[in-house]
């Protein structure tokens, strides 16, 4: 069966009718003969003949039925006006039906469209479809029949039929007069003539005129009968006079009956006609029979004889003349076949009959005969032909025939799609803007394709038919193109493209726009928003977006495609009086701007575009205000009806804290529960008192709610009446909220301004007057003063896992709100630290006062301070006095234990022991700048009123600011002098910007003994001045419990290694000597109170850092029970300086002066030893061997030669040589730097190495080697003879000295009489450099 | 009508001056003409991101028949041709270009990948999050600047 040929492509029949037969039909209230023919097409099974003389049966042959008198009179237009009328009249009527259109199919629904068409598609293709007039281009609308109708109600019937037969026709030449002619006669029941005189009548026009004779006998009652449906007329262009923007009116009948109902706005409205059932019989027959008598027979003919013709010239001439055109370039034109194209038969009275046509039509002469071969034999279903046809055609003309036909006879191939575009672009070929003709005829391709391609075909992916239309559409910016966009995109719908659909529909809508056809362009961006937000199918695991912890959202990767469209529907809603949807719109349209995506920046080839994007957010706010104030103006308060969902926050729950009065440090959270945790340590040995939440607020003292609000936007918005919506969850006066609204005050803040994207924190004050339990439940605001919105200050729980549903389904937990307890202010303490910040020199010793005032209603009887552990804070006692003595000896701890919480005594500094509700105390506190740079000082203050079974706390934080004064550097040395074993040397810089003194040096040891030599040092520095001192360090004669402290040590240090629990014993307490070297007479004492807290609070810091960066793996909270704070042979230097009124000092700790034996040797080879408890994970294992590494470096563990040889020579002799080789005498001086331990050495000579170039003679005389035995810091001294053989330097070397250091000492046994054990030996030779060297002069 | 008088004077149009690129088919005539267009992340963002996006639909359907991770000139758009890049993991790029360049844009897809993979494979980059490392953009950048 072939497939439909669309409407346009069926054979045009003109009818031309005599007046009187015209008015009869009036008077019968029937239209037009010409409609009255029509509507009795498409005629059912009509059966047509191919060349092969094939039978081929039309289900529906379709025929056009026009008026000759209309076709002349639209033929002398010119065809680009006219092309331009038809737009304009298709567009008129496109504007004036859409808004109905739109009505309609949102109350049918769209997915309930008949086949799913929509109306304004059949309103383009009908009015497309509809026009008739001859065009230059092609054949199609050119008449292929004339029917010549008379009636017999005429004075003169046969007259009447000379007259139209011998009638001009007023066609255009280039019209094709091929055609046949008909003559019909109407015989009316009420005729004059009998019917034996209207048979005569009938052959007598018969014998003129031809065999193509009708007659009609007609009834046509007086009174019309019932109105019988038909359908309706195809709308065409209104003549030229006639063109307004209404639709194009039927020709007006006397019968004007309206037209059914409408069923639906899909469905076209049908049309009627007042016929009686015998006249529709016999038009019915009479049509048929023109058709299958007349009509169908000569255009068969016809075809036979044009393809006889088209046969001929195709063997040889095609062939031929594409030769020629290969060989000399030459434009082809078709040849001008004049073949015996049979002349129409029944008209050889016909003025112009032209039996052979010429070649081409683009001039405007007469369509081919080619052509109008391929179009008879495509009206005929003869495709086999037509295509053979078409194709020739094709070739021949370049494309310029054919191309647009061949797509609907052809199988569906992906070259369809070639066809189709080669035929669009033919007609657009260098053209920038198509004209109006070149649009009708590519809406028209378009027309014709969507309807005579079966949709299954058209839709192929091998054809794709939406982008055809989408071809035909154009660059045209008028409606039809639009709507052609519009059905391309419900095409691609169909095919399930529905991105590229959605992308059609935007195209339309923005065409549509310019147009000005509000409606449609908002339905058709609402279509597009709905099919982009849509997101298609995607064969995921569900688990997939679980894993990622987000659903996919499309926008985030095209997020710029849905603002857009958006924007636009706001917009035009707004401008077509829906400002309640433009006002959805836009807040929606502020929603998707939250978040960071809207802000695009591009980068290309190194520039930095910005995208125009950055000022959206301000567009879409002034339009947002604009709409909104528009609405509130219109009506009223009805935007509280709107129910607007407010997709934009701008407050950030979890930025939002409350900040109780006097509490300005909230950042400091976690110092905060550390110094209560350090409270509750130190209390709970003492009492079972508790310490209250300081998160409690009190009744008639403000709090503050700090909401923190992000400006989403990129533009400065205004939120006006910020408050805070807060419930009272229980009171002990009232539960009810209606009283709780009067319990509570809450500040409203009259506007807040936000710039883009600007994070701020606004504090809502609140003040309860009654105790009671206040949670914050919202931030409500007036966003830019027109929009109430409010946003929940919950804080979703976490998520759970308990069970396996909660695993598998996200379940949190419940949601969390701020909340806050109002407290009784009974028991309150305010603190005043004063100053706000303090700029301190290095080490000064800063007294720093606090006020503090009982400001509630009891009294306070006991105030603590508890401060950081590493602070050092210590309440100011009253100085001592000057030293009295130069050396002074302090009983240390010996313990690395943290400072504890401290009692200020308020007795010393009030008159009374109890503060009083309204008193104020100063207090002194002494604080001492250890450290360079700049630190808070957070301190709590514990107090209850005596007896109280809770504390309170109050919190104070201080800035403190410290700048460098001295940089320091201590060194130690070996003395060569038998008095002091080691020489100590401290430089200080003063690298402040002033001049300081230095005042007083200070040694602190357990074991040494320092006292000064020479000056220096001591005395006033000026900036950038280094100065110096020089002190000996002797063994302190009274030293105790050097011992102990190492062999407490090395007990604890072993238990570590071998990975015992640590017991709770701290360190034995231990003297420490202090030595004072001052040049000054105001000497001061190390045991004052202050001072000795300070220097305590510097070493235990020094020591519990150094201790902390070595001993990772040891929990810090056992140090104290390991470390003791002094090692025995630890020496700290302490500088006092003076800065005009200021005062402080400097230490330098912790040098370790004398050697050691490697105590923990035994433990540590035991621990390693022992291979059998290794862990099986490896990071225990890892963290094993760290502590172990770090234990053996530890200053518990050190190992070093005690022995130490020092050799003295006369530095310069003069000899005579003559007398013999010169003596030379030098002394030797061995020590033994262990405070613990004897040594034996053996000291040899002449061990010279070759290396060893200076000559060095040997004693020729006396001992090779020494030997002996020294007792901890003994020395022995002794004189070997060398001599020179000439003169000379030399090197007082060749030497080496072995080292056995002995288990014990004659010290701790010394009745010893066992022999003693070796515990280390070292055999050292004399040094390669920095040896004592001596010339030798030679004299005579 | 009171509301004319309110009515400010706007353009509708969100998207004047950019659509043109979408104006529908063009067609032949305007392949070669079509070029003078603003082209890149700039003013027309949506209209690229647009076309973008459709064209998905292409490379879905030819994903299917195909196996081929570079498929050449999947579509076009007017002056643009949308030719595309998809990974083993149904990660697709797309590129919008004008000229013709087959063995540059594979060598660029190529190197894309790379560098996506390198990224994806951060085990804090989730796959429906968008690629926000400026690294990754300066390398593609960079093989842009060499390849295309």
């Amino acid at each position: 069966m072939p497939p439909p040929i669309p409407l346009s492509l069926s054979p045009h029949v003109c009818v031309l009718s005599s007046p009187d037969l015209d008015l009869h039909l009036e008077s019968s209230s029937l239209p037009p003969l010409c409609n009255v023919l029509q509507s009795f097409c498409p005629l059912p099974n009509i059966t047509t003949r191919t060349t092969a003389l094939t039978s081929v049966t039309h289900p529906n042959f379709m025929l056009r039925f026009s008026d000759l008198a209309e076709v002349e009179t639209v033929c002398k237009e010119d065809e680009e006006q006219r092309a331009g009328r038809m737009i304009d009249w298709i567009s008129s009527r496109i504007s004036s039906k859409c808004a109905r259109w739109i009505e309609d199919v949102q109350k049918i629904g769209e997915e309930n469209l008949k086949d799913g068409r929509t109306p304004w598609w059949d309103e383009l293709k009908r009015c497309t479809e509809g026009d008739n007039t001859p065009s230059r281009m092609e054949g199609w609308n050119h008449p292929v029949a004339t029917i010549l109708a008379v009636s017999t109600t005429a004075p003169n019937p046969l007259q009447a039929i000379i007259a139209l037969h011998t009638r001009q026709t007023d066609l255009p030449a280039w019209v094709d007069p091929n055609g046949i002619r008909c003559t019909l006669i109407v015989h009316p029941k009420n005729s004059p003539l009998n019917d034996d005189e209207v048979a005569a009548l009938m052959n007598a026009v018969k014998k003129q005129y031809g065999l193509h004779t009708y007659l009609l006998r007609l009834e046509t009652p007086s009174h019309p009968p019932p109105p019988v449906p038909v359908p309706l007329p195809l709308p065409r262009l209104p003549p030229p006079s006639a063109i307004d923007t209404t639709p194009q009116k039927v020709r007006p009948r006397k019968d004007a009956r309206s037209p059914l109902p409408r069923e639906n706005g899909a469905e076209p409205v049908l049309n009627t006609i007042c016929m009686s059932e015998a006249d529709i019989q016999a038009t019915a027959r009479f049509v048929r029979e023109f058709v299958t008598t007349s009509l169908v027979p000569w255009m068969e003919k016809c075809v036979l004889d044009w393809n006889e013709a088209f046969s001929a010239t195709r063997g040889i001439s095609s062939r031929l003349f594409s030769t020629t055109r290969r060989f000399f370039g030459t434009s082809y034109t078709a040849p001008s076949s004049r073949s015996s194209t049979p002349a129409a038969p029944t008209s050889p009275t016909k003025p112009q009959l032209n039996t052979s046509s010429s070649v081409t039509n683009l001039d405007g002469s007469l369509p081919s005969q080619q052509r109008r071969l391929a179009e008879f034999a495509t009206m005929l279903g003869d495709f086999k032909t037509a295509v053979a046809v078409w194709e020739a055609l094709r070739k021949d003309t370049r494309g310029s025939s054919g191309s647009e036909i061949l797509p609907l006879l052809l199988a569906p191939t992906p070259a369809l799609q070639l066809h189709a575009l080669h035929a669009i672009s033919t007609i657009s070929q260098s053209m920038t803007e198509l004209s109006a003709y070149a649009q009708t005829r590519t809406l028209s391709y378009a027309v014709r394709w969507e309807t005579g391609i079966l949709q299954s075909d058209f839709l192929n992916s091998s054809v794709e038919g939406d982008r055809w239309l989408v071809w035909a559409a154009g660059n045209a910016e008028e409606p039809h193109a639009a709507l052609l966009l519009a059905h391309a995109g419900l095409l691609s719908l169909k095919r399930g493209c529905v991105r590229r659909g959605a992308m059609w529909y935007v195209a339309a809508a923005r065409r549509l726009e310019k147009c000005g056809v509000k409606p449609l362009t908002m339905y058709f961006l609402q279509r597009a928003h709905r099919l982009f937000v849509a997101r298609p199918e995607k064969p995921l695991s569900i688990l997939f977006p679980d894993a990622n912890g987000k659903v996919a959202d499309i926008n985030d990767t095209f997020d710029a495609i849905l603002p857009g469209i958006e924007h636009t529907l706001g917009r035009l809603m707004y401008t077509t009086g829906e400002t309640a949807g433009a006002v959805r719109w836009f807040v929606t349209l502020l929603g998707r701007s939250h978040g960071d995506s809207n802000v695009h920046s591009a980068e290309i080839n190194g520039l930095q575009l910005q995208d125009g994007e950055d000022n959206a957010d301000k567009v879409y706010l002034d339009d947002f205000r604009a709409a909104f104030e528009h609405l509130n103006a219109t009506s009223g308060k009805g935007h509280q009806l709107l129910d607007l969902p407010v997709a934009f926050t701008f407050c950030q729950p979890k930025e939002t804290k409350i900040r109780l009065s006097g509490n300005y440090f909230s950042d400091y959270s976690e110092i905060w529960d550390e110094r209560e945790r350090q409270w509750r340590d130190f209390w709970r040995t003492r009492g079972r008192e508790r310490l209250h939440s300081n998160c409690n607020a009190f009744t008639r003292d403000r709090f503050w709610v700090d909401v923190t609000l992000h400006n989403p936007f990129n533009a400065a918005i205004t939120l006006s009446d910020l408050t805070v919506s807060v419930k009272i969850l229980d009171s002990n006066s009232s539960t009810s909220a209606e009283s709780g609204s009067q319990l509570l005050e809450v500040e409203t803040i009259d506007e807040v301004f936000l710039n883009a994207k600007e994070t701020r924190m606004i504090p809502i004050a609140v003040q309860s007057t009654h105790p009671a339990k206040v949670q914050m439940v919202n931030v409500s605001y007036s966003f830019l003063d027109l929009l109430p919105a409010s946003e929940s200050l919950a804080i979703r729980g976490p998520r759970l896992h308990g069970t396996a549903n909660e695993r598998q389904n996200k379940t949190y937990g419940p949601d969390t709100l701020l909340d806050i307890e109002v407290e009784e202010s009974d028991l309150q303490l305010d603190i005043d630290l004063k100053e706000e910040a303090l700029v301190l020199a290095n080490g000064e010793i800063h007294t720093m006062p606090v006020r503090l005032t009982n400001s509630g209603s009891r009294n306070i009887d006991e105030v603590w301070i508890v401060r950081g552990e590493e602070d050092p804070i210590w309440p100011h006692e009253s100085e001592s006095n000057a030293a009295t003595s130069m050396q002074e000896i302090i009983k240390s701890t010996n313990s690395l234990e943290a400072p504890q919480p401290f009692l200020i005594d308020l007795q010393k500094f009030h008159r009374s022991a109890v503060l009083r509700p309204g008193e104020t105390v100063d207090v002194p506190l002494i604080f001492y700048a250890d450290n360079v740079g700049d630190r808070q000082l957070a301190m709590m203050f514990v107090f209850r009123e005596d007896g109280s079974e809770f504390f309170r706390s109050a919190r104070a934080v201080r800035s403190i600011s410290v700048g460098p004064l001295f940089s320091m550097s201590v060194a130690s040395f070996p003395s060569g002098t038998q008095e002091y074993p080691w020489t100590i040397e401290v430089v200080a810089e003063n690298v402040g910007a002033s001049e300081a003194q230095i005042t007083q040096v200070s040694t602190l040891s357990p074991t040494w003994l320092c006292s000064q030599i020479g000056g220096g040092l001591l005395g006033i520095v000026m900036p950038h001045q280094v100065n110096q001192l020089h002190l000996s360090a002797a063994r302190w004669g009274a030293a105790l419990g050097g011992q102990g402290t190492v062999a407490f040590a090395t007990e604890k240090l072993s238990e570590v290694l071998r990975g015992q629990p640590i017991n709770s014993t701290l360190p034995p307490p231990i003297d420490v000597l202090c030595c004072l070297m001052s040049n000054d007479g105001d000497v001061k004492t190390t045991t004052d109170p202050n001072i000795r807290s300070l220097m305590h609070s510097k070493r235990r810091n020094a020591i519990a850092g150094i201790v902390r960066a070595t001993h990772k793996h040891i929990p810090v909270s056992s140090h104290p029970q390991i470390f003791p704070l002094y090692n025995p042979s630890s020496l700290d230097v302490v500088v006092f300086w003076k800065m005009q009124h200021r005062t402080g000092f400097i230490m330098f700790p912790n040098i370790l002066l004398g050697v050691g034996h490697a105590e923990l040797r035994d433990v540590i080879r035991e621990v390693e030893e022992e291979k059998s408890k290794r862990s099986m994970f490896a990071e225990t294992q890892r963290e094993k061997a760290e502590i172990l590494e770090a234990i053996r470096d530890s200053e518990w563990n050190t190992e070093v030669n005690p022995l130490v040889t020092f050799t003295y020579c006369k530095p310069k002799l003069a000899h005579n040589f003559a007398e013999g080789p010169c003596p030379l005498p030098v002394t030797f001086t061995l020590r033994n730097y262990s405070l613990t331990r004897d040594v034996r050495y053996v000291v040899r000579f002449g061990r010279l190495k070759q290396s060893h170039v200076p000559r060095i003679v040997l004693p020729t005389k006396g001992r090779q080697t020494c030997r002996g035995e020294l007792a901890p810091l003994q020395t022995a001294t002794f004189n070997i003879k060398m001599w020179a053989t000439g003169p000379g330097t030399f090197d007082l070397g060749g030497w080496q000295v072995e080292t056995d250091v002995l288990e014990s000492s004659t010290i701790d046994e010394p009745d010893r009489s066992s022999p003693r054990t070796n515990r280390h030996r070292y055999v050292e030779d004399a040094p390669s450099s920095n040896i004592s060297s001596v010339t030798i002069l030679s004299c005579p | 009508m009171p509301l004319a008088s309110n009515l400010p004077s706007w353009s509708t149009s969100a998207f004047a001056g950019t659509l043109t690129a979408l104006s529908g088919a063009s067609s032949a005539s305007h392949t070669q003409g079509g070029g003078g267009a603003a082209r890149g992340g700039g003013q027309d963002r949506h209209v690229i991101q647009m076309i973008a996006h459709a064209s998905l639909d292409v490379i879905e359907e030819v994903v299917r028949k195909d196996n081929a991770m570079y498929l050449k000139a999947v579509d076009k758009f007017n002056e643009w041709t949308v030719s595309a890049f998809v990974t083993p993991g149904n990660t697709k790029f797309i590129l919008l270009h004008e000229a013709k360049n087959d063995d540059g844009i594979r060598a660029f897809f190529v190197d894309v990948w790379e560098l996506y993979v390198k990224a994806a494979m951060n085990p804090f980059q989730s796959a429906y999050v968008g690629l926000k490392s400026g690294v990754f953009d300066g390398r593609v950048r960079a093989s842009a600047r060499k390849h295309l």
